[in-house]
């Protein structure tokens, strides 16, 4: 009975997607056990990441490709609702006109995606091939609220909405946007980090870490935490800071080659009495660290 | 035989009170668990302290009032004809003017053994627990460090200062700036590794693990490190410019740190500057 609803909403939530957006293809995969928060694990090399939630207890992932339609090829495991359309013929890889003239193709090669769950944990894999679209691919995963992220990409970016758990990314080709965002994370990115953090939790630290960008994070204001702060760039915030443990030690480049950095030691805050340790790192970027206010 | 069998065989083991097939046993099974050997061996040192602690003597005058006293109840028994005499300590509780003299003596003895007893084992009692309470953070980061979530890592690498600048720490966390798939917590490792600078071998090892660092922003944190730990960094991170492969952003960094050095740049640096890692 269950399955068979899961089947109907997933056939109802592929026609609406199919119906309304033809660059889409969809799977939508259960938690074995959906009364605990499960994990979401995804890992690309070519593409970006965008993760909302919704009220559902599955995981729904969307698969983009610019305006290309792009079936996937499922090999599913530990999961029975197999939703996406079976490859057909309509999506095959363009080669050039000239050098497939006079031969015929005898395999064809096709993007997929692989998913598999086990003890909670969604594991999803992209294939190999997905290097060779580099800018196209897009990921888009809807989670229930309260769910761990595991995700990794090395060319895109990744944007995380609303997600309550232990989130860690990281995107080493584009930035980190988090909104809304709850629990213990960990982010690391060559880009900018942009977090608006609504809860911290308290048994687990943080850390956000970018070599050539800015990170903005909001916190909310209450927070007990002990920030730990290091940067080559300048660091703001509108926390109280009279309890800072490391002062800055300022440098000034003599030479003009146009370079020119600081000397900065780790400076350690303390936020209303202190507790698990933030941690920022950056290089060549600015910090800055902000009372979240209700508009965030 | 069980932990618990082993932990109640603890005190007759040091007393020599056990069959030697038990004290192999229990030898055996301490060779192959940490955790009976480390209470074995914290009580080991206990024991010896109470070895080595001097026996309390009774004083002079104390000496001589029992003297007196036994002379006094050996002549007292001659007369009273008992030649067979019964052993003292029987006699003694014969006579009740000895008897509370030998009792105010006892007192005596128990009361500065006691005090002195029992200052000495709560001192090992304390360390011991303090012991045992490293050992248990240790065990506590070295699971952690396993741990699939770089959350759980990086407390691991947060607990380290907890646990004390043990060796096994250090290479825990040497393990972890070398290997850790998560930056953040190679980040984490590099800084808790800060304490353990003043060994040379350390310094050698961080710097060592500079070539192998996917990331530059690990690598930026190397070369400060150096810059920080070293006694003359700039010849060190000389030798790591000359590396093809880092960030060019790095490469500056390396460049312009060696200039501050040199004392090409200005530095401004903060009179109460203390670092506490």
């Amino acid at each position: 009975m269950r399955e068979c609803t899961i089947k109907i909403f997933a056939a109802l939530l592929l026609f609406i997607i199919v119906g309304h957006a033809e660059n889409v293809d969809s799977l939508v995969v259960a938690f074995s056990n959906p009364s605990q928060s499960g994990t979401v694990k995804a890992e690309m090399i070519a593409g970006s990441i965008i993760v909302k939630t919704h009220s559902g207890r599955d995981v729904i992932i969307l698969s983009k490709e610019n305006a290309n339609v792009q079936r996937l090829a499922v090999p599913v495991m530990n999961f029975d609702v197999p939703l996406a359309p079976d490859v057909s013929d309509e999506w095959k890889s363009k080669p050039d006109a000239e050098k497939i003239k006079g031969l015929q193709k005898i395999q064809s090669s096709r993007f997929g995606i692989n998913v598999e769950e086990r003890d909670n944990i969604i594991e999803i894999n992209m294939p190999p091939m997905s290097f060779v679209n580099p800018s196209g691919n897009e990921l888009e995963l809807i989670v229930p609220r309260q769910t761990s992220l595991h995700l990794k990409t090395v060319t895109g970016g990744v944007t995380i909405e609303n997600v309550n758990g232990e989130i860690e990314v990281e995107a080493l080709g584009g930035g980190i946007t988090m909104h809304n965002v709850g629990g213990a994370i960990v982010a690391h990115t060559m880009g900018n980090i942009e977090a608006t953090i609504a809860h911290v939790a308290t048994d687990k630290p943080m850390s956000f870490s970018t070599f050539g960008g800015d990170i903005d994070v909001a916190l909310p204001s209450h927070v007990k935490a002990n920030l730990k702060l290091k940067s080559h760039g300048d660091i703001y915030t509108d926390f109280d800071t009279s309890k800072r443990k490391i002062s800055k030690s300022k440098t000034e480049n003599k030479k003009d080659d146009g370079y020119e950095a600081t000397l900065e030691q780790l400076t350690e805050i303390p936020l209303n009495g202190g507790g698990q340790d933030i941690e920022f790192t950056n290089f060549t970027g600015n910090i800055y660290i902000r009372k979240l206010t209700k508009s965030d | 035989m069980s932990h618990d069998q082993i932990m109640r065989q603890i005190v007759p083991y040091f007393a020599g009170e056990l069959e030697n097939s038990t004290k192999r046993e229990i030898q055996s099974h301490i060779d192959s668990c940490d955790a009976c050997r480390m209470a074995f061996e914290s009580f080991e040192r206990v024991w010896r302290r109470l070895d080595e602690m001097p026996e309390e003597k009774p004083s002079e005058k104390l000496t001589e009032k029992f003297n007196a006293m036994l002379a006094g109840y050996q002549h007292g028994a001659r007369e009273a004809r008992h030649p067979g005499a019964l052993p003292a300590w029987k006699s003694l509780a014969a006579k009740p003017a000895l008897r509370l003299g030998f009792a105010v003596a006892l007192l005596v003895i128990g009361f500065v053994l006691g005090v002195t007893v029992t200052s000495a084992s709560t001192h090992a009692r304390v360390a011991r627990l303090a012991d045992e309470l490293d050992d248990m953070r240790q065990e506590v980061m070295f699971s952690m460090l396993k741990q699939p979530s770089s959350a759980d890592r990086l407390q691991a690498v947060s607990y380290s200062s907890l646990v004390g600048p043990r060796d096994d720490v250090r290479e825990a966390l040497q393990r972890t700036l070398e290997t850790d798939p998560s930056t953040n917590v190679r980040l984490a490792a590099l800084r808790a590794l800060r304490p353990f600078a003043t060994d040379v071998r350390l310094r050698r090892h961080v710097i060592d693990s500079f070539s192998q660092q996917k990331s530059p922003l690990v690598q930026v944190e190397i070369v400060d490190f150096i810059r920080q730990t070293e006694t003359r960094p700039a010849e060190l991170l000389g030798a790591l410019e000359q590396n093809e492969n880092i960030h060019r952003a790095v490469r500056q960094h390396i460049k312009w740190t060696i200039g501050t050095l040199r004392g090409d740049t200005i530095i401004k640096e903060n009179q109460n500057e203390r670092m506490h890692y």
